[in-house]
């Protein structure tokens, strides 16, 4: 990873983490890349979805929802870290990112 | 100073609850017991035994819609002490009764009666068929008719929430057919929702007309609000209206987004969800605008 991708990394981190204190009423504190999504917080998918939409905005991704949609049937997210890990791969590969093992 | 405009929205069923809705009711001075007490006495006797956590009758579909109507009714009495009055009202599907309840078009017992007939009449009208609701959210429109056309074509897209999220309604098997190909083809949220009847669909056109037979002897007022139909966004503004907006609810598409972005554009700023739960609120997160849902884990810091 160079720097830069380092540097949004963090800064993706720090989204999806304030995001879902505020979403899920819980102590940021309390959030770790360990948190499962769904069992830890109370969180679902239709979270995922408003997240990616922020990131699409934040960094002008062109990329299908449902692009997203069909990696992710085949990548499950479930903690804050794969989450975080998948955004990233959007970022990288955009309508691409289905081409990936 | 310029006043910002406010809406109260009432959500339909309960999927899930928070867990903090009667502790948040009972902080505010509502009056939940009373209207357990009174809709034991109305409707159904069990309801008098409601306990959030350990017997709250989320699978049961017809008790949940009586409690999803009880705690928007407590909510709406809450924000009547207070003083709070909305510039605008809307139903989301079944929530329609709690709204008119708020307006003081229909009692309190007569919405329970609304509840208890439409649900009956809706079971006469299916006759034994399962039939089911889910979500989809991710997917576009024209991808969801595609899916329809060629997985279920009997399932009708019934609601568009948001840019996002559509509400799909039909037979039981094309839903979960229907919910799974979602998947397959992209969609990020695919639910199916704890309903075996199908709402505001051409399934439930004869039951609609049963239900107006019924509407005719129930005492109805005129909104004292202004209350925005979630059906065509017209002002329900006569007793004719809202008996046309309560037959139309069970059989009539809904068209959620049009509606919020209805009050949108007469400068609401401020909603607040009268209702347990947080349904609307999430579905608002895929509207744009600048604006504010206050679900009712955020209501006591709009009304102290």
């Amino acid at each position: 990873m160079t720097e830069a991708e380092e540097n949004i990394r963090i800064e993706v981190k720090q989204t999806v983490l304030e995001f879902f204190s505020e979403e899920c009423e819980v102590e940021l504190g309390s959030l770790s890349e360990q948190t499962n999504i769904i069992t830890d917080i109370d969180g679902d998918s239709l979270m995922f979805l408003e997240l990616i939409e922020v990131f699409k905005k934040k960094y002008h991704l062109d990329i299908e929802l449902k692009t997203i949609g069909k990696y992710i049937v085949k990548h499950p997210v479930e903690t804050i870290g794969q989450l975080i890990d998948t955004t990233m791969l959007i970022i990288r590969h955009g309508n691409k990112i289905t081409e990936l093992n | 100073m310029e006043r910002h405009k406010t809406a109260f929205i009432f959500p339909a069923f309960v999927r899930e609850y928070i867990g903090s809705e009667t502790d948040t009711v009972y902080s505010l001075n509502g009056n939940l017991d009373e209207l357990l007490e009174k809709a034991s006495r109305a409707v159904d006797p069990e309801l008098i035994h409601f306990n959030i956590h350990n017997n709250h009758f989320i699978d049961d579909e017809l008790r949940s819609q009586y409690i999803a109507y009880i705690y928007s009714c407590c909510i709406s009495d809450i924000l009547q002490k207070k003083g709070i009055i909305p510039d605008y009202v809307a139903g989301y599907s079944m929530g329609l009764y709690a709204a008119l309840y708020h307006c003081k078009s229909i009692d309190f017992e007569t919405g329970l009666k609304l509840i208890c007939n439409a649900f009956r009449i809706i079971h006469k009208y299916t006759n034994g068929k399962v039939y089911g609701m889910g979500v989809i959210g991710g997917l576009e429109r024209d991808d969801i008719e595609k899916l329809r056309d060629k997985y279920a074509p009997a399932v009708e897209v019934i609601n568009k929430n948001s840019t996002r999220t559509y509400v799909i309604s039909g037979p039981a098997g094309e839903i979960h057919q229907f919910l799974e190909q979602a998947l397959n083809e992209g969609a990020m949220h695919s639910k199916l929702l704890n309903v075996t009847s199908p709402y505001h669909s051409s399934f439930l056109d004869k039951a609609s007309a049963a239900f107006a037979e019924y509407l005719e002897h129930i005492e109805i007022r005129a909104p004292e609000n202004f209350v925005v139909s979630a059906i065509d966004q017209r002002p329900v503004n006569s007793i004719d209206m809202v008996k046309e907006e309560l037959i139309d609810n069970i059989h009539s598409k809904i068209h959620w987004y049009k509606t919020f972005c209805f009050m949108l554009d007469k400068d609401v700023k401020t909603f607040i969800e009268c209702g347990a739960g947080k349904t609307l609120y999430k579905i608002s997160r895929f509207i744009d605008g600048d604006f504010k849902v206050y679900p009712i884990t955020k209501l006591s810091s709009i009304i102290g």
